[in-house]
């Protein structure tokens, strides 16, 4: 199945473009697409991404048509019937959030 | 809110509810404007937040709206020089001609690369604009400015490490026994001041035992029990010894709580990391009911070991609390009475205080529920975390909660919001607490972040274990290869922070912020970064802002309420023709770079909306206020539009005890023995070794912490005094220096131009109450000032108010008065602590009479 991937902040730093179409098995999950976006855009994208021991940092988030997968299901969720993913590298600073 | 006219000629007299923004605390207020002119603010009754308080930097605020000194106009650069002091010649343009020249330069760079942005903003009210916008251009480079070289580096990480939260205050409703260190809590000048301050007044006059350990007698201080005197940067040891008396003389510590809620059973080898099984790679403990090791986690545990020593995979082990035991006895209270200049006594009394108010074992029910009661306990601030060695000096702090089990529980210390209506703390690596990823948007502490050859200016990247590391901001804009970045930065967005007034060594920054080609500031006036800009956009005063949330939930919000509780600020009086908020001007900018496709996504998950909130990536023109009844709707529910929150100006929903207390209800520990500082500093070492730096010290990279001297607790000679800076309840920070009213309050302070000194060691100087001295630091900086000689300062120590000595032309009330504190401190990185980033501001000065 084809899903379009689109990069948003400064994780373009690692992807070098702003968006890209994937063709992925179905069944392929939030982790095995990241796996995948990893493998193919290097050590740099992974250590943005990912904290010491493989866990997601609080700034990587990753959106499924829009929705944060931590409310889609986490990164087990399967991503059949989505369309578009994006990943988004948050700078954080001390601003406010609620 | 409108009310009829009361008297003839008045043709309008409301008062509309609004919050400061004075300081970041965020106080509710009720605007009173008649015919169009603001003549009063007083605090809003109807906000839990300040208790229907105003202080006298709120009541003030009217007079910043109408300073005369305001931009109201963008301004162009025309004097190519940029320094100190250097006037820019600044002449007015027009709204189009500033956002076309800047929108053109910034799409210029951010075609080459986006990371030679730097963004940097204080506006905690707005920050999820402004980090939508740095991240839609593409630039990690943000920062909240040079505030946090002092604030907050030994601070928050302990607490987002052990409470999941941003900060943690005293629940002073139920503490009979609380010790501040360095901190004054509940005294007007602290997060949340006047929501605490009330409380804590309440809680002294039911008999709630108060010490404060601080270089002097402090606001709060003052109001103490005890007051105890302690040399600067030494507040890691006096923890230290405190815990040593607890733990090995007196046997006062919450066993229980260790068990189940720490990882102080967790068996540790002679590597100082955990036994893991040798399958699962969890860390193991030693039930005593069946003697033999299980994973942590293991329902057969029954009992774990906290004491004694274990074979276990083939090695001698140990339980984390079993090692802090014996590393404490290092600081036995004679020792630290030599560190801190505290006598034994004294620290064995406050600790054997501390321990029996504890009342370990005891229980309390609130709301039906029934919880641990430890009505004691110990609230640190920016006193141990401005010091070489602050994270050191906090988690040593944070284990004195933590052995008597007064760690969100109900008369202990409580994080501001750790678990809320939506959110909470999720169980991390090893069992260990994670901030809620909702709320935790700082480079997060747990789980760590792996350290790596830097890509950003702050170099975040060697300081896996901090929140920021704001420190190593100058030096890598002065040195970018010492860190290997191999991109410059050509521009800057500056707002609502003062970095020159806020940063060490002014001149040294001057040349740090001039080597970038294009800075922009927004600001009300000339400020001393504003003078070094190269376009200037008129920002508005609070007074004129929307901002929905002005308050955000992870920072200004009492932990022990009974509401969850958001106000609006709303624009009490119009602003300058053509001034607008400084958020609807990035909109413009986004638009204008190309980047709002990327904005709108950023926006969307930044500020959670839900559909139909949500802001489709394609559209364009989207207003202000339209932004913001999206973001009150998403948040509040579909009929709580803008309008509606700007009516009420106080949405409030009931807080369950289970979100105030909320430790006993996770199944996550925080960490009693840091093994995980470990495996970090192991980390740092290995980056810093591959790039060639020689000198970067991973020494407090340890699991239990020790104390080191500052680099000016070793320093001897003529500059022989530590020179601190306290707070006083009517400024904050820099800016409300220049406020008339303000000034005013401050001229009538005897002290405010003043350097206090000990009764005794002025004596000993030949300086009398009075005389007028200089005071010289180890950076060659010279103020004078006068001298006023007390009792109520430690015999080491000299003291300034504040953050004063302002330079610039545009600040005029502020300009030429008093010592900047900050120009006495050397900027070294050398001083700068290599894991929370802290820069030291422990300095050494000389103060020597004028003569006549």
């Amino acid at each position: 199945m084809k899903i379009k991937v689109v990069y948003v902040g400064p994780i373009r730093t690692h992807t070098r473009t702003a968006e890209e179409v994937l063709e992925v098995a179905a069944g392929t999950t939030v982790s095995g697409l990241l796996a995948l976006l990893c493998e193919h855009h290097g050590d740099g994208f992974r250590d943005s991404i990912f904290l010491d021991g493989g866990h997601l940092a609080n700034f990587a988030r990753v959106l499924l048509d829009g929705e944060d997968q931590y409310e889609a299901g986490g990164l087990e969720r399967n991503l059949d019937g989505v369309q578009e993913v994006s990943i988004l590298l948050i700078p954080s600073m001390a601003g406010g959030r609620f | 809110m409108a009310q009829p006219a009361i008297k003839s000629g008045i043709r309008e007299d409301v008062w509309i509810p609004t919050v400061c923004y004075m300081c970041f605390n965020g106080c509710a207020l009720l605007a009173h404007r008649v015919n169009g002119v603001v003549v009063k603010v007083e605090g809003n009754p109807d906000s839990p937040h300040s208790n229907g308080k105003c202080c006298a930097k709120g009541n003030a605020a009217v007079m910043g709206l109408y300073n005369p000194n305001r931009i109201t106009t963008p301004l162009k650069r025309t004097n190519p020089e940029k320094g100190l002091g250097v006037d820019p010649q600044f002449i007015p343009i027009s709204w189009e001609e500033a956002l076309s020249v800047t929108a053109a330069r910034l799409k210029e760079i951010r075609d080459r690369d986006p990371r030679r942005l730097l963004f940097t903003s204080f506006d905690i009210s707005t920050g999820p604009f402004g980090e939508a916008f740095a991240g839609a251009f593409g630039t990690h480079n943000v920062t909240s400015g040079p505030a946090g070289y002092f604030c907050g580096n030994g601070v928050h990480p302990i607490t987002w490490m052990n409470h999941g939260t941003f900060y943690a205050e005293p629940d002073v409703d139920h503490c009979k026994y609380l010790i501040l260190i360095g901190s004054q809590t509940g005294a007007a000048v602290h997060i949340n001041p006047l929501g605490m301050g009330p409380r804590m007044a309440e809680s002294r006059l039911k008999g709630m035992k108060l010490v404060v350990v601080d270089p002097m007698c402090s606001h709060m201080a003052s109001k103490a029990n005890d007051w105890i005197p302690i040399r600067p940067g030494t507040d890691g040891a006096f923890a230290l010894g405190m815990l040593d008396v607890l733990l090995n003389e007196l046997g006062i510590y919450d066993a229980p709580f260790i068990k189940q809620h720490t990882n102080g059973a967790y068996l540790v080898g002679p590597d100082g990391k955990y036994v893991r099984h040798p399958e699962t790679g969890k860390p193991l403990v030693w039930d005593t009911a069946i003697n033999t090791p299980l994973e942590f986690d293991d329902p057969k545990v029954i009992d774990p070991a906290i004491g004694g020593r274990f074979e276990v995979e083939g090695v001698q082990a140990a339980p984390g609390f079993q090692l802090l035991k014996e590393h404490v006895r290092a600081y036995p209270p004679e020792r630290v009475e030599e560190i801190t200049t505290i006598p034994a006594a004294t620290i064995r009394r406050i600790a054997g205080e501390y321990g029996e108010a504890a009342s370990i074992g005891s229980k309390i029910v609130i709301d039906g529920v029934e919880l641990p009661y430890r009505p004691a306990h110990v609230d640190w601030g920016r006193g141990p975390s401005s010091h070489k060695h602050a994270m050191a000096n906090g988690v040593a702090i944070q284990l004195l909660n933590t052995v008597i089990g007064a760690v969100d529980v109900p008369g202990g210390h409580l994080g501001i919001s750790g678990s809320g209506p939506d959110w909470e703390p999720y169980v991390g690596p090893d069992g260990l607490l994670a901030p809620s990823k909702d709320i935790c948007v700082f480079w997060q502490p747990y789980p760590p972040r792996k350290a790596k050859k830097p890509e950003l200016y702050e170099v975040p990247e060697l300081f896996p274990l901090a929140v920021y590391s704001r420190s190593m901001l100058p030096e890598n804009l002065l040195h970018p290869e010492r860190y290997g970045l191999d991109y410059p930065i050509e521009a800057m967005i500056q707002s609502r922070n003062n970095l020159m007034m806020q940063a060490a060594a002014p001149e040294l920054m001057a040349k740090v912020f001039s080597r970038i080609p294009f800075t922009v500031s927004f600001a009300n006036a000339v400020e001393s970064t504003t003078e070094l800009a190269d376009i200037v956009f008129p920002d508005t005063h609070f007074l004129e802002r929307l901002d929905p949330f002005a308050n955000p939930i992870r920072r200004s919000m009492l932990a022990n309420c009974e509401h969850w509780y958001w106000m609006v600020r709303q624009p009490v009086s119009d602003p300058p023709p053509g001034v607008r908020h400084w958020v609807s001007v990035l909109y413009d900018l986004a638009e204008r770079i190309g980047i709002l496709p990327e904005y709108h996504r950023m926006i969307n998950r930044l500020l959670k909306l839900k559909e139909p909130y949500q802001l489709d990536p394609e559209r364009t023109g989207y207003s202000y206020e339209d932004l913001m009844d999206r973001w009150c709707r998403s948040r509040l529910g579909p009929d709580y539009s803008l309008e509606h929150h700007m009516d009420t100006g106080v949405y409030k929903e009931p807080k369950d005890v289970r979100h105030v207390y909320q430790r006993s209800f996770l199944k996550c520990r925080i960490p009693l023995y840091h093994e995980f500082f470990i495996k970090a500093g192991e980390d740092v070492r290995r980056v810093t070794a591959e790039m060639g730096i020689k000198d970067w010290e991973t020494e407090d990279y340890e699991a239990l912490p020790n104390w080191r001297p500052c680099p000016a607790y070793e320093e001897k000679g003529a500059h022989n005094l530590f020179l601190i800076n306290y707070k006083v309840p009517y400024h904050a920070q820099s800016y409300t220096y220049d406020n008339v009213w303000l000034d005013d309050l401050t001229q009538g302070y005897p002290d405010a131009r003043s350097v206090l000194i000990n009764t005794d060691t002025a004596g000993r100087m030949g300086i009398a109450d009075g005389d007028d001295v200089v005071i010289e630091s180890t950076n060659g900086y010279r103020s004078r000032a006068i001298a006023r000689v007390v009792e109520t300062i430690h015999p080491e120590v000299a003291a300034i108010m504040g953050t004063q000595g302002h330079w610039v032309k545009g600040q005029p009330m502020a300009r030429g008065k008093g010592v900047h504190w900050n120009a006495m401190l050397v900027y070294d990185t050398k001083r700068i602590d290599k894991v929370s980033a802290a820069l030291d501001a422990c300095v050494k000065v000389k103060v020597e009479k004028i003569s006549p």
